[in-house]
């Protein structure tokens, strides 16, 4: 068990975002987390990842406590996330892009002064791995490139990269594939299935339901702020309160 | 006569290159929006000022004590204000610049207000004083080093966080940076560096007083960056040049001096807005490259 998220809680004034959540993932499984429209989905993820703190509930995390962390302390913990929407930095290039989650270690003032040795060269050997990972998801000959001038696809696996290149134990990604052509979806999912079987971790919010019953190991449905029912896939798929919350059947 | 008017001249141009090049570690690189610059060269000026007519300090440690007051001065302004963004940081340290002025022109037992201080030393190494020619290689000497260390820090894994917290600070604090840290370092090595220009335009005028150190400076130092290039050293050098001499030939046509400060603005102003239709990115500013390649 990579993350467990007990009894979690988040109020935004008087709406339950997130309302007595439980879930856990394991090691090395790709689960998806999946839900209607204002399920909780991202805000779960904002919540592991510290950009909001929950009204009650813990997480727990390899041993570590992450409520009440800052955001970049549980980053460095080993947990990284994609945006649902881009974030990558639009004026540096696809390779400053890449670096930036490799160097937190390179990136001390001090060092500048005192170290300037080894950060060249921690700074080559990290070149050249962004550089696998680059070639990993395709697009190496745009290392040079400002990542706003990508284009959509390119710049949805740069991020993937990006993610990739932290080396982190376990990644978070919202909608890997929203937006995205069904080729470039299967490449996605091969990418991504490459990586889990590196030995990674990792947890994905997605709408695109073929993407995520080829993909996952175990799907957490999200409603309302809740887990109403988790599983393989095939399980899922034929599960009575997961069609009701998504074509809006009788609730009790 | 022409020629101390051209070293004058020069002289001003290297103090101003450490005021824009150190301006635009801060406000190019990392996107801080300090309006506020000239108080940490006020800071610098009247530190080593200070120190030279009262403690008969040597300008070599004033120089540095400018520079580490302005520093430190800064670290205890960003506490409060780097939680700010954008506009609101800019009105705060607007503000700040208006407070260290104001302070300045009333704290008379120190400063002696807007009688300003005469007779402000100039530097000396091993007996020799340094006169106006010497001046300008010492002056040369501090700006191509500043210049040096500023482009030394922007090319490195550092320089590359401040640039991405300029991008989306958010994404760059779920990325694990500690973005408020390094906010807070870059503005005090900004400081830094506007504190020694500081130390040295008081050592060179031998005359200081609050008139200076007002907040169009600051705005003068802003424009230099925006026409030379936001975030790259050459283009504040190339700013620097410009509107150091830009409103020098006013001197020789045949205009009533009245006139001439009004004409200094008009100026500025044209040549600002110019460069903002036809080259928004400066002169020389960080992508010029990059969009030459048709990338």
């Amino acid at each position: 068990m990579v993350l467990k998220v007990t009894n979690l809680e988040k109020d935004f004034g008087g709406i339950k975002a997130v309302n007595n959540c439980n879930f856990e993932i394991k090691e090395n499984k790709i689960t998806t987390l999946i839900g209607p429209n204002g399920a909780g989905k991202t805000t779960v993820f904002n919540l592991i990842t510290g950009l909001i703190k929950p009204d009650k509930g813990h997480i727990h995390f390899r041993g570590n406590h992450l409520v009440g962390l800052k955001p970049y302390k549980i980053a460095r913990l080993g947990l990284t996330r994609t945006f649902q929407l881009i974030r990558l930095f639009p004026k540096l290039t696809a390779m400053e892009n890449m670096l930036l989650v490799r160097s937190n270690e390179l990136e001390r003032f001090k060092d500048l002064i005192f170290n300037p040795k080894k950060i060249r060269h921690e700074e080559n050997l990290n070149k050249q791995r962004c550089m696998e990972f680059l070639e990993l998801v395709g697009i190496p000959e745009k290392h040079n490139f400002l990542a706003e001038n990508l284009s959509f696809g390119q710049q949805k696996l740069l991020e993937i990269a990006r993610a990739l290149a932290t080396e982190s134990p376990l990644i978070l990604l919202d909608e890997p594939v929203g937006g995205v052509n069904p080729k470039l979806r299967d490449k996605i999912r091969n990418i991504l299935i490459k990586i889990k079987e590196q030995g990674r971790t990792l947890l994905i919010i997605e709408h695109d339901m073929n993407f995520v019953m080829k993909i996952s190991d175990k799907v957490i449905v999200l409603d309302e702020g809740t887990v109403i029912a988790e599983g393989p896939p095939k399980k899922i798929q034929n599960n009575k309160k997961v069609l009701d919350a998504y074509l809006g059947g009788n609730k009790k | 006569m022409i020629e101390a008017y051209f070293i004058h001249l020069l002289i001003l141009i290297g103090i101003y290159i450490i005021l824009a090049a150190s301006l635009n570690l801060a406000m190019g690189n990392t996107g801080l929006l300090n309006v506020g610059h000239v108080a940490f060269y006020a800071i610098g000026a009247y530190t080593s000022a200070l120190l030279a007519l009262n403690l008969n300090i040597p300008f070599w440690i004033g120089f540095l004590a400018g520079g580490i007051l302005a520093a430190l001065f800064a670290l205890l302004i960003a506490i409060p204000t780097l939680k700010l963004r954008g506009d609101y940081l800019a009105i705060a340290t607007l503000g700040l610049a208006v407070v260290v002025e104001s302070i300045l022109r009333n704290w008379t037992s120190l400063t002696r207000g807007p009688l300003g201080l005469p007779g402000i030393p100039k530097p000396a190494l091993f007996g020799m004083t340094f006169n106006n020619n010497s001046y300008l290689i010492l002056v040369i000497i501090f700006s191509v080093i500043t210049c040096l260390i500023i482009y030394y820090i922007t090319k490195s894994p550092f320089g590359r966080v401040l640039k991405a917290i300029r991008e989306d600070e958010l994404a760059a604090a779920s990325l694990g940076k500690n973005t408020t840290k390094y906010k807070t370092q870059a503005l005090v090595i900004s400081a830094f560096f506007a504190g020694i220009a500081g130390s040295l335009y008081a050592h060179y005028i031998n005359f200081i007083d609050p008139t200076t150190f007002s907040v169009l400076e600051s705005i003068l130092i802003i424009s230099m960056i925006i026409v030379g290039g936001l975030a790259s050293v050459k283009g504040a050098v190339i700013g620097a040049v410009i509107l150091t001499l830009l409103p020098e030939p006013l001197r020789f046509l045949p205009i009533p001096s009245f006139a001439i400060g009004a004409l200094r603005q008009i100026l500025y102003a044209l040549l600002l807005v110019i460069i903002l239709i036809k080259r928004p990115q400066g002169i020389w500013g960080e992508f010029t490259k990059q969009k030459e390649n048709g990338a």
